[in-house]
């Protein structure tokens, strides 16, 4: 029996526990499975960095310095993920990465197994621009997140013809939406792209919720909404349009086995998320890698795992070995009372492209000429 | 107004000019991720004329591989850089390299084609400019024999001739220097262009 040792780093405490505490229970129920039914035997350590930037430094500094435990997963905000990798490159370990992204890195120290843009902004725009939407307003937090989601959303919203009617953002954790209700009334959008999270995504919908528009509710889109908010969220957050690369309504007895299999271990009310999915399947990942590599190097793991098909809870998924991104499928969802109903399943991953090299276009909308007969 | 970066570069060609083979195949495909189509040689290479971008290894590079006056390269030039020797960073500042790319952070390749477009740019641009501000002044003879013609001609003062010039200029939307040899019809030297 082969024993490793790994790092579980995420804020399971502070202002975005609930997303931490959902993948640290997707990662340990992954532990006790590969524990009860393989031949390597995993010894998880927690760390909690409460969801305060330097202490993911401190902690993965902690958990990486006794020199026998060479593998984090880990890292919800990519402000957690940037303040991990001088660490990881300083004593040569890997984070496996669970939590879709804004692209544009690819460090070789990391696993990136959440949705990169074009697996989760591009297909969320193009699908309302197909819907012939006219005035968006943009509204995410003030950091990397939300700079770059809302930057690659106005871009392609742009590109399609649709105007920008604005764009703000709020502190992370900050509560007071009042301001962007009055400039939503006065703009009257019929699109909202909403890059918030924590707090401020709850308070914002609650807020608009409640807001009295003439023309009815704008659509709210999102790519960083989990069944974690929408128990936050109640009915505030029906008729949004969702994006992700797991959701616990997805069809199919693969995810019919996966249900029960969180229901036997967390009980039948329990609400798993996609980070709880992901952080499942990087642990089983990194469980598959240390196996076939036999030891725990970093680079011999990756190299045992990437660029061969995976089947996991996610779907069949591929690590690229070049962009160290993971393959995944783009699925759409409306939430209804309370739950994702699947609007639509590729089936299939989509490769990853995190700098956007690849991702075609959006179509300019096409307005139809207006003929008049002349004689 | 700054112009938008360049944040696309599908379908461009890169030239890797580096001696070691792992530098040179994960160059290729971190490029390749990119879209871009990278070829790698050494010591120089005939792809060298085609290339959008060229990376050149800051550590063994010579002039003689790149074929343009140094400092004065038509493209995007990418230092590669390992040692740190001061002679080669003179050399590399000396070819005026856009942009620098550690050999130990091949992965940061995207933000160093993104610096490198920009400034290959604004440093293009920027010779263009002296090349153009160079002609004019070469035609000041030109400006005061129109600026002498059409005082003579008209009686006009020399306010009045260069009103009238400017005036020319203004209509055929070419430099005042331009506009007194076009008075004068004599061919003036031909402007620079503004492509590559």
């Amino acid at each position: 029996m082969y024993t490793a040792k790994i790092g579980l780093m995420f804020s399971t405490t502070g202002p975005y526990a609930a997303l931490g505490q959902s993948a640290v229970d997707g990662a340990m129920m992954a532990v006790r499975e590969i524990n009860e039914k393989t031949s390597l035997r995993l010894v998880p350590v927690a760390a909690d960095p409460k969801g305060v930037p330097a202490e993911y430094e401190r902690l993965s500094a902690d958990l990486l310095g006794g020199g026998d435990l060479r593998h984090i997963v880990g890292g919800i905000t990519s402000w957690s993920r940037k303040d991990m990798i001088p660490v990881l490159e300083r004593h040569g370990a890997l984070l496996w990465y669970p939590c879709p992204y804004e692209g544009f890195e690819c460090n070789d120290h990391v696993v990136y197994l959440g949705a990169c843009p074009n697996q989760h902004l591009v297909p969320l725009i193009d699908h309302v621009v197909a819907e012939g939407r006219k005035r968006a307003f943009l509204v995410g937090s003030n950091y990397v997140w939300g700079w770059e989601t809302l930057r690659v959303a106005r871009e392609r919203l742009t590109t399609a013809g649709i105007g920008i009617s604005g764009e703000r953002y709020l502190p992370l954790g900050d509560t007071a939406c009042a301001h962007l209700m009055d400039e939503i009334a006065a703009a009257a959008p019929d699109l909202i792209v909403n890059s918030l999270i924590g707090p401020s995504n709850h308070a914002f919908m609650q807020a608009l919720s409640r807001l009295d528009l003439p023309a009815g509710r704008p659509l709210v889109v999102s790519a960083n909404q989990t069944e974690a908010d929408l128990d936050a969220l109640g009915p505030a957050a029906d008729g949004m349009l969702a994006i992700g690369a797991w959701f616990e309504t997805l069809a199919g007895p693969a995810n019919a086995s996966f249900r029960d299999r969180i229901a036997h271990r967390f009980g039948a009310a329990y609400r798993a998320s996609c980070n709880f999915a992901t952080a499942y399947t990087a642990v089983h990942l990194l469980a598959r890698g240390l196996a076939r590599a036999g030891h725990d190097d970093p680079r011999a793991v990756f190299e045992a795992m990437a660029g061969t098909d995976h089947e996991t809870v996610l779907g069949r998924i591929r690590i690229d070995p070049v962009t160290r991104h993971s393959s995944l499928i783009p699925r759409l969802a409306m939430v209804e009372a309370g739950r994702f109903r699947i609007l639509s399943d590729p089936g299939t991953a989509l490769a990853p492209d995190p700098y956007l090299a690849r991702a075609p276009g959006p179509r300019p909308l096409r307005t139809p000429p207006t003929l008049r007969i002349v004689s | 107004m700054t112009p938008p970066l360049d944040l696309n570069f599908t379908g461009c060609r890169a030239l890797v000019l580096h001696p070691a083979e792992t530098v040179r195949a994960e160059l290729i495909a971190r490029l390749d991720a990119l879209g871009v189509a990278a070829t790698a040689e050494w010591p120089d290479s005939d792809a060298v004329a085609a290339a959008d971008f060229v990376f050149v290894d800051v550590d063994m590079g010579h002039d003689d591989q790149l074929p343009w006056a140094p400092g004065t390269a038509p493209v995007p030039l990418v230092g590669l850089i390992r040692s740190e020797s001061p002679g080669r960073i003179a050399w590399a500042l000396g070819q005026n390299c856009d942009a620098f790319l550690s050999q130990t952070a091949l992965a940061l390749v995207f933000s160093t084609l993104v610096i490198a477009r920009a400034k290959a740019t604004e440093r293009l641009h920027a010779i263009r400019r002296e090349a153009e501000l160079a002609r004019r002044a070469g035609l000041r003879d030109v400006l005061v024999s129109a600026v002498i013609e059409i005082m003579a001609a008209e009686g006009v003062d020399v306010l009045g001739a260069l009103k009238r010039l400017r005036a020319l200029a203004m209509i055929e939307r070419i430099p005042l220097e331009d506009a007194a040899a076009q008075y004068l019809g004599a061919a003036a030297p031909r402007r620079t262009g503004e492509g590559r």
